[in-house]
């Protein structure tokens, strides 16, 4: 119960946080990038949990982002549905399509999720570039409408920025009720020792699949804000590159802490912007700031400040639970 | 033996490893309520058969029976399911979840509130969670980790880490417990405590206990009933004194202890 009390009081600073942030922002283009990292940082969330707690690796996720986006985008301008029902069936097509792929693969052992992710990403933005009519190809998809709902349209920048803070917060609650339940401790029971889950009598191949499916949900969740915020989709924002850099956030901001992804994702989208002003040397730099956090916070940045808070608290064991 | 009083049955069990059979032609049994040991020399099949029997391998011929359904192809987590519950000999404790979060994994399937009740935090949950933490609480105070019930399971010492392996089982309600060498590495004071716990698993709580053991005071103190196995072959089952009178069991067992 207390647990639940600090999630709640921490996801409440946070949303507080993240509504006082524009504030100091002059510029609407750093609102923007503000709201870009908010939505990778839903992704990053589905993905810690199914990396971080599961222990199960996807190298395809930016293909669900790009299926919720594309889904979306398509039935709203070609097809004129509104765009509620558009980004709902949106994030839905991103789990159906993770379900396909996952119910095979995931009952075996091994790293073939990674695989079959893997091939999965690479065919969807082939499609994304080849079926010109549909997507519009390598060129991009243009004239997706912005938001409206309930007779309010999201005209302005920062209004979209506060959108999708709340539902940032939102995910960000309904996956630590996730981990602090049986569900959670089946998909960390899963990633130790899926012999000893079974044995608790954990249905391993069904816990897969959900927490995979899930992420997906969420994956596809972001896309659909994505698209309706940019106005424009490309097949580029959702290729390899972009699945390998998902992983990044999860590792960087730490595996198994809900908190760690939004800090990765925060931290890796943002940080190519401050180092712009570098121009020739700037994917040096990044490449290296990673490499030194790699190296010094092996646990990830959140895994470095939990053992920084826990060596200034004075020592007294809570048992409150992994956070 | 009847049939009924039977909590498992294996009958002609046989599993071969490339051209090596591990197990050939075992018939084993144990009586429901009993503390069953199965013995044996090095490489006699011991763990193969407490394998066979959870479905971590499966047999190339054979059946095994669980309170009278065929289990031989249900999957480890069915078995669990059904009651059929076992330890590891290279302890698998989840060594990221606290010691209590250890065995509320093993209190998995008292409860059973949903997905949306975990998401939304319905009433079901709380009364739920709460009831797997009582229910962990207990069990680990069975065991006497109780105070330990916070610490991080990977920094229990390796004598702890079993007794939350036990707990952890326990947990679940199994109808049966298979202990796949309990006391390996444990030292005297620590084996003479497990002893008594097995026996208390068996008498306060009515689980049917079966367990490949090396330990042969432990095994003599606490079986009812004790199986040996010598190159996959069953050699001989009885009671304690029988087996230690048992011509056969010398000359393979203990007779092989003289020859090193």
């Amino acid at each position: 119960m207390n647990g639940f009390k600090k999630d709640m009081l921490a996801v409440l600073g946070f949303t507080a946080l993240l509504f006082i942030l524009p504030g100091f922002l002059s510029n609407d283009y750093y609102v923007n990038v503000l709201t870009l990292s908010l939505t990778h940082a839903i992704i990053a969330i589905g993905l810690n949990l199914l990396m971080g707690y599961a222990g199960q690796v996807s190298l395809g996720h930016a293909a669900f982002y790009g299926l919720g986006a594309y889904t979306s985008a398509i039935l709203t301008t070609t097809y004129a549905f509104p765009i509620p029902l558009a980004m709902l069936i949106g994030i839905l097509a991103a789990g159906l399509v993770a379900c396909l792929i996952g119910v095979p693969t995931l009952k075996l052992k091994g790293h073939y999720l990674a695989m079959a992710t893997l091939g999965f990403g690479v065919i969807v933005y082939i499609f994304f570039n080849e079926t010109i009519g549909l997507t519009g190809g390598p060129s991009g998809f243009t004239g997706i409408p912005r938001l409206h709902v309930l007779g309010y349209t999201f005209t302005s920048d920062r209004s979209y920025y506060y959108l999708v803070s709340l539902v940032l917060a939102g995910v960000v609650l309904l996956s630590l009720n996730i981990i602090h339940s049986r569900i959670g401790r089946a998909l960390r029971a899963i990633h130790t020792s899926e012999t000893a889950a079974q044995n608790a009598g954990i249905d391993v191949a069904k816990y897969k699949i959900f927490v995979f499916v899930l992420s997906a949900l969420f994956a596809g969740l972001a896309g659909v804000l994505y698209a309706h915020n940019l106005a424009f989709v490309a097949p580029s924002s959702f290729g390899f590159n972009f699945s390998v850099e998902l992983v990044t956030m999860v590792v960087l901001g730490g595996m198994a802490n809900v908190w760690g992804a939004v800090i990765g994702a925060l931290f890796l989208t943002i940080l190519p912007e401050y180092l712009r002003i570098f121009e020739n040397i700037e994917i040096i730099l990044y490449g290296g700031i990673l490499i030194v956090f790699i190296i010094f916070l092996p646990e990830g940045i959140a895994g470095g400040l939990v053992k920084l808070f826990s060596m200034l608290k004075p020592k007294r064991d809570d048992g409150a639970g992994g956070k | 033996m009847q049939a009924e009083n039977n909590i498992l049955h294996c009958r002609g069990v046989e599993v071969t490893f490339g051209g090596v059979k591990a197990l050939n032609k075992v018939d084993f049994s144990v009586a429901l309520g009993s503390i069953t040991a199965i013995i044996g020399p090095n490489g006699a099949g011991k763990t193969t058969l407490l394998n066979v029997v959870s479905g971590l391998v499966k047999a190339n011929a054979g059946t095994v029976a669980f309170q009278g359904l065929d289990v031989s192809r249900f999957s480890p987590y069915r078995r669990a399911k059904a009651g059929s519950v076992r330890s590891f000999q290279n302890l698998e404790i989840f060594h990221n979840m606290s010691v209590l979060e250890n065995v509320m994994t093993g209190c998995h399937r008292r409860i059973r509130y949903s997905v949306l009740d975990a998401l939304l935090k319905t009433p079901s949950y709380w009364r739920d969670e709460q009831r797997c933490r009582q229910y962990a609480e207990k069990e680990l105070e069975f065991v006497g980790l109780i105070d330990k019930k916070d610490m991080p399971a990977s920094e229990l010492p390796f004598g702890s880490q079993r007794l939350l392996e036990l707990a952890r089982a326990v947990a679940s309600e199994p109808q049966l417990l298979l202990l796949d060498e309990p006391a390996a590495g444990l030292n005297i004071r620590e084996t003479a405590r497990l002893g008594d716990l097995i026996k208390k698993i068996r008498d306060e709580k009515g689980i049917t206990v079966a367990l490949v053991e090396h330990d042969m005071d432990l095994v003599m103190r606490i079986s009812d009933t004790i199986m040996v196995l010598n190159f996959g072959e069953v050699i001989a089952q009885g009671s304690p004194l029988a087996i230690q009178k048992n011509p056969q069991v010398i000359a393979a067992y203990l007779g092989e202890d003289d020859s090193i």
